[in-house]
């Protein structure tokens, strides 16, 4: 629920804040692994963007802490913006995009028991947020919207609280989610909720799919 | 990890690859693919969606195919369950408008949607099917304003806010469990974000929290029922976790293994949030960068900062805290001396064994000049911890010196016996009680004055500390919660065994300080003292155990500290039996006899004999007893008492009967009373018949007394056959050992 504010995006600046306080074990890991490195160079990812990201390598054991389940593959923790009583927030990691899961299951691996927060990449300028001109794009995964936003498109990962409290007033935003939205119910059902809860905001929503094999989708 | 797959319509089931991500799309094509899909996007309700999809099929096969393949659409489906039941029925009727597409069709693929949607938990309080609950159901925006519908479907303002419940936060202090809700929100006008507030779920429903929580700016609508529907929209949206903060210090069993609590959460693997009062924040067993045995071994190198009769029970005393609530210990230790003596700095070096920061002197828990509840509560929540109440001195009117009086009693009374005091709520039903739960480690310029307090506490006097060994201690404060953290990690592991040894060891030491101490001890005397040496003995295993210590170390370790807690009991003795109640009787009437302010008359004169001038007759004498007029000789002592700020403890019945016990007083000869009668100048008179050795000259003169403990120097008195002077030469030599400590304690060596 809107617990998210420019202002918070505006403080979320490359080093700015502390490292995550629930992920000792990402802090003391080395920031990224070659493998890493080059998976998210193919996306657009920089080195320099990973780092004021704070995005980090994490092995299976780590993983496995911050997810709060065993997972026996290594990924990359993204961290985001969370804001808390003290009004000054603080930071968590919101997902483990894993490089390895059983067939079904997504990449992006969730902490269990807690709410699925939203991910605003640092790269997309405030004046972006302020703007209802500017067409935003909703993404499912916190990597997805970097690799979207260090491509010049200005995207988010809308959490379970809600849209963040950016001017959707007037505003275009298309949904472009992951193609498991075509069999997995969860994720369909999630884009409906964000489509209506923009919405109710005053945007124009749009959904936009993705290609998949069954529909002849070449790449 | 993920929830288990419902069942689906084969048409939505997994394909069995690795569905694409916007981002891989990006990797594998180009950033331009992208943006060619997103300038295809389709409206995103399921009305338009069908428009956009059926406006330009004219031919009705065509037409029905485009239908059919809607419904096989996961995302559209998900979309047309989740529209409000009339923007619904117009989808549906453009579905089946001249198309082969049947209601009952659209109606089934809808069930479809709902089984393989069954379980999952509903947003934002709608179910699967579209249909919610009457209280969301109605729920809309409306010009910044959240909105139900009212009578006659007219919208009913409830708030210019929304807000949910983003997590139900249980606070537990050990004994009682409070629910709280922390609350978000923003405003809808602005899109503002309202801060997170913590709010007493039983305040929650009154809905009277909204304004001190987010001031004005924050409305709730007018009229009767308004606040209650939208307490129930705010629950209802709502998806809040669960979280238990845990409020109190110390071990506590999470999540099935027994962890030590402290602020910094939990001291071993299991995740707790730990939240304390602002006087505990300091309370966090961190692991420097020496070695365990390092760190052990600085910590029983404070053994070396003054005699062994002083900090033996400091050393017991931090590590006995950790089973405080377990055992019970329920000692309380008391360091007095002059200003100036370093007791601050002594008590401040055990403290710091539960956080470095506290090796400051400055930052102790507490001080004796806090309230009495603060510190009640203080030492509660500080479980199975050492705290330091600082700084007692002698208050200056007689007034306070009352008031600090009862505080002491207080406090000191309910550490001794494990019990706090009972609070009536407003229902009238009883608050669980708050019974101390640490040990207290006092300090202050003075013992404790009332007689029953002093018997509860074990009094330290403290002098001769070393201010090069302090300075080493000092220099390395990291290494004292890292020695602490040892022991505890070592309990944790093996808690059950731990706790059974400690109290098999507890009574046997029990039994071996009683034979040691004699009758003369008081009779909890022998406890106390043995509830420290249960501290020496965890922290001399651990020490062994890490390397530390050697097996022969460790032993005399074991052997130095009892016969250091031996004279400590000891000189409890005496400083208890000095301020009996029958002593300070006994003590004031002689002093008011011999100030002349008091007078007894010769029992041998004829007449009637006149008192000095300015005296007061209280009874009187012959050449072997004393007659003294209970009721006049009670008044005159309480008023010398009261002057100096002071008061006999116990009734006078209470006070004779000790000195009966003493031969202070000889009984009635019936064994009725208490008093003799006399019979003065034909008058029977009921008179206490005391030696007049008694009152003539103070009982148990310090030619009489037991000598101080070993540090003090050269008396030829003994201690039941043992010299006082061995003691010291005894203490000497092993100070000097247990200095070997301190020189291997650095880090860097």
């Amino acid at each position: 629920m809107y617990t998210y504010s420019v202002s918070h995006v505006e403080n979320a600046q490359p080093h700015a804040s502390p490292a995550p306080t629930a992920n000792a074990a990402v802090s003391s890991a080395p920031l990224l692994s070659a493998d890493h490195l080059a998976f998210l160079a193919a996306r657009g990812i920089s080195p320099d963007l990973s780092a004021s990201a704070e995005l980090y390598s994490v092995d299976p054991q780590q993983a496995s802490e911050l997810l709060g389940d065993t997972v026996a593959s290594w990924g990359i923790a993204v961290a985001c913006w969370i804001s808390d009583a003290s009004g000054l927030g603080h930071r968590e990691i919101c997902c483990v995009r894993l490089d390895h899961v059983a067939p079904g299951e997504a990449h992006c691996a969730r902490p269990r028991g807690r709410p699925r927060p939203t991910y605003l990449p640092t790269v997309v300028t405030r004046e972006t947020w302020r703007d209802p001109t500017a067409e935003l794009v909703v993404v499912d995964s916190p990597i997805a919207a970097l690799a979207l936003a260090a491509a010049g498109i200005a995207a988010l990962d809308i959490g379970d609280d809600g849209a963040p409290s950016v001017e959707w007033r007037g505003r275009r935003a298309t949904l472009l989610y992951s193609g498991r939205r075509a069999w997995n119910a969860d994720v369909a059902l999630r884009e409906v909720r964000v489509a209506r809860d923009l919405l109710g905001r005053g945007a124009k929503v749009l959904v936009a799919e993705l290609p998949t094999l069954e529909r002849g989708g070449a790449l | 990890m993920s929830k288990p797959i419902p069942s689906l319509p084969v048409a939505w089931s997994p394909r069995g690859r690795d569905d694409l991500c916007p981002d891989d799309l990006v990797a594998q094509s180009s950033v331009e693919r992208v943006r060619g899909l997103l300038a295809v996007a389709r409206p995103a309700t399921a009305r338009e969606h069908a428009v956009a999809v059926l406006e330009r099929e004219t031919d009705h096969e065509r037409r029905s195919a485009r239908a059919r393949e809607l419904l096989d659409d996961l995302p559209y489906v998900a979309a047309l369950a989740l529209e409000d039941r009339a923007e619904r029925e117009r989808a549906i009727k453009l579905l089946t408008k001249r198309t082969s597409v049947t209601k009952a069709a659209v109606e089934e693929r809808l069930q479809a949607f709902e089984r393989a949607t069954e379980g999952q938990d509903s947003d934002e309080g709608q179910g699967q099917d579209g249909s919610t609950h009457p209280a969301v159901d109605s729920v809309s925006l409306e010009a910044g304003w959240l909105c139900a519908t009212g009578h006659r479907g007219k919208p009913l303002r409830l708030a210019n806010f929304d807000a949910r419940i983003e997590a139900e936060v249980t606070h537990d202090d050990g004994v009682d469990r409070r629910k709280r809700y922390r609350i978000t929100g923003s405003l809808l006008a602005t899109g503002e974000a309202l801060e997170a507030v913590e709010v007493p779920a039983a305040d929650f429903s009154a809905m009277k929290w909204v304004h001190p929580a987010w001031g004005a700016r924050a409305v709730v609508g007018a009229g009767p029922g308004v606040g209650d529907r939208l307490r129930e929209t705010i629950q209802l949206r709502s998806t809040p976790t669960r979280e238990t903060v845990y409020s109190h210090l110390g071990f506590r069993k999470v999540d099935g293994v027994w962890t030590y609590l402290d602020v910094g959460g939990s001291a071993s693997s299991v995740a707790a949030r730990v939240e304390v009062p602002h006087d505990l924040r300091r309370f966090q067993l961190i692991r420097s960068t020496a070695t365990a045995a390092d760190a052990l071994r600085a910590s029983i190198g404070i053994l070396a900062c003054a005699p062994l009769a002083i900090t033996v029970p400091l050393l017991g005393a931090v590590y006995a805290a950790l089973l405080a609530s377990i055992l019970p210990i329920d000692v309380v230790l008391w360091l007095f001396g002059q200003s100036g003596t370093r007791k601050s700095s002594l008590a401040a070096i055990a403290q710091a064994h539960y956080g470095s920061a506290m090796i400051d002197r400055r930052n102790l828990p507490c001080s004796w000049t806090s309230t009495a509840n603060a510190l009640e509560e203080t030492t509660f929540l500080a479980k199975d911890a050492l705290v330091v109440c600082d700084d007692y001195a002698p208050a200056s009117s007689a007034a306070a010196r009352q008031e600090q009086d009862a505080k002491v009693e207080r406090i000191v009374r309910n550490a001794g016996n494990r019990a706090g005091r009972q609070r009536m709520l407003a229902d009238l039903s009883l608050a669980p009680a708050h019974p101390p739960r640490c040990l207290l480690l006092s300090t202050g310029e003075d013992a404790p004055r009332i007689a029953s307090i002093r018997a509860r506490t074990l009094l330290v006097e403290v002098q001769d500390v070393d201010l090069n060994a302090l300075s080493a201690v000092q220099r390395y404060p990291e290494l004292l919660p890292h020695a602490l953290a040892e022991v505890v990690a070592s309990i944790c592991g093996h808690y059950d065994a731990w706790v059974a040894y400690a109290r098999s060891q507890q009574a046997e030491a029990t039994r071996n300080l009683s034979a040691r101490l004699g009758p003369k001890a008081h009779s909890r005397t022998a406890g106390n003292v043995a509830q420290l040496y249960v501290g020496i003995l965890l922290v001399s295993d651990v020490a062994n155990q890490a390397g530390a210590l050697d097996a022969a170390e460790r032993d005399r370790l074991r052997n130095d500290a009892f016969e250091a807690l031996v004279a400590v009991g000891r000189r409890q003795a005496s400083l208890a039996e000095d301020e009996s109640p029958a002593e300070q009787y006994v003590r004031t009437l002689s002093g008011l006899l011999a100030s002349g302010a008091l007078w007894l008359a010769p029992r041998s004169a004829s007449v009637a004999a006149e008192p000095p001038r300015g005296a007061r007759t209280v009874g009187w004498r012959d050449d072997e007893w004393g007659y003294v007029l209970p009721t006049v000789a009670w008044e005159e002592v309480s008023r010398a008492l009261k002057v100096s700020g002071a008061g006999l403890p116990v009734s006078p019945r209470m006070l004779y009967q000790e000195m009966l016990a003493r031969e202070w007083l000889v009984a009635d000869p019936d064994g009725k009373h208490q008093g003799r009668v006399l019979n003065v100048g034909g008058k029977s008179k009921r008179v206490l018949k005391l030696p007049i050795e008694v009152l003539e000259g103070a009982p148990g003169s310090d030619a009489e007394r037991i000598e101080p403990g070993p540090s003090t120097t050269s008396t030829s008195s003994t201690v039941e056959g043992r010299s006082t002077d061995q003691c010291d030469v005894r203490d000497d030599a092993v100070r000097t050992r247990w200095q070997r400590c301190l020189a291997r304690d650095s880090p860097t060596s």
